[in-house]
């Protein structure tokens, strides 16, 4: 009789352990799912920062910034220095292995282009490196683009598209 | 005896359901801080902004393709001001209807943004609007404003844009 009672009181034992130990596993479950969740919101913000400092460093670049623009809160891109950095991409392979050896410490994996919308349509690809990524955060930015012999000018927009 | 035994049996259906409402408790806090995790924006919120005041900056600034000696400033307080500037036997609110329909179609329509762009004049009447999918059923996110000074005329001309979410 002793036996029995003492062989319930195991079990009931064992359950009260099993139960425990379940919902122990299921507590560490959840909080490694909060984790990984928070781990990877961060990383997707630091990926949303670095496009939008790649969006400022390249508007500040000397390469393409209009030497001569004091309007505030606006940026300039000079037109014929987009001409020639898009053209810089259709010289020979060394020479493009060379631009982008230069540029990719700035611009990772990216594709980087200029749309004039006015006065007339054309569109300028900077810089393109696709990579391996597969995720793409776009930013656009409204410029103005400058004609420095017309002395006039026209209205783009800066597309950065980072491959993650 | 028998009394007793009820007691226990009682008193373990209470334990056990107080493990029950704890659980459930647990579970519904789990949910509702799942729920309430704040999702990053960090780049629409730069677009939008980038959208909305930079977008409207740089179309004042921009020449009118016909008379470059002018730009979509001009026209504004042209405009504004009693129509004095004529491109091509154009008045200049015709000029600045036609110049910022051809911008926004290459650009805000062409991306299918959701937008209100408007010009109002010194006494608040519209000089020039135009908009997409920016209505009843849409969320303003931004507005970007600019003034345009009418010098030696009193007040401001005010140059807006609006970015809505559908």
């Amino acid at each position: 009789m002793k036996s029995k009672k003492s062989q319930i009181q195991l079990a009931e034992s064992i359950g009260v352990i099993v139960v425990i130990t379940f919902l122990m596993v299921m507590g560490i479950v959840v909080y490694h799912r909060f984790r990984q969740d928070s781990i990877e919101q961060q990383i997707r913000e630091k990926k949303e920062i670095d496009a939008v400092s790649l969006s400022n460093t390249i508007t500040s670049l000397p390469e393409l910034k209009c030497s001569a623009f004091s309007s505030e809160g606006v940026s300039c891109i000079d037109l014929y220095k987009i001409k020639a950095i898009s053209g810089c991409l259709e010289k020979t392979v060394d020479e493009i292995n060379y631009y982008h050896d230069y540029y990719y410490d700035y611009f990772y994996n990216a594709n980087i282009s200029v749309i004039q919308a006015y006065p007339e349509e054309k569109t300028y690809t900077i810089y393109y490196e696709e990579g391996s990524g597969k995720n793409i955060d776009q930013i656009q930015v409204p410029v103005t683009i400058y004609d420095p012999i017309s002395e006039t000018n026209g209205f783009g927009v800066l597309i950065i598209k980072v491959f993650n | 005896m028998a009394q007793i035994k009820t007691r226990n049996a009682q008193a373990e259906i209470m334990g056990l359901m107080v493990i029950v409402v704890l659980v459930t408790l647990g579970f519904f806090f789990a949910v509702s801080l799942r729920s309430n995790i704040k999702t990053s924006d960090i780049q629409s919120d730069y677009t939008d902004k980038q959208l909305s005041t930079t977008f409207i900056i740089a179309l004042l600034q921009t020449n009118i393709k016909d008379c470059p000696e002018y730009n979509v400033e001009d026209l504004i307080i042209d405009c504004a001001t009693g129509e004095n500037i004529e491109c091509n036997w154009v008045g200049s609110c015709d000029m600045l209807e036609t110049t910022l329909n051809e911008i926004t179609d290459k650009s805000l329509i062409k991306w299918n943004s959701a937008f209100n762009l408007s010009v109002w004049d010194n006494e608040d009447n519209i000089i020039y609007t135009r908009a997409q999918n920016c209505g009843r059923g849409s969320t303003r996110i931004r507005t970007g404003i600019q003034p345009v000074q009418l010098y030696p005329v009193p007040g401001n001309a005010k140059f807006t844009l609006t970015i809505c979410k559908q």
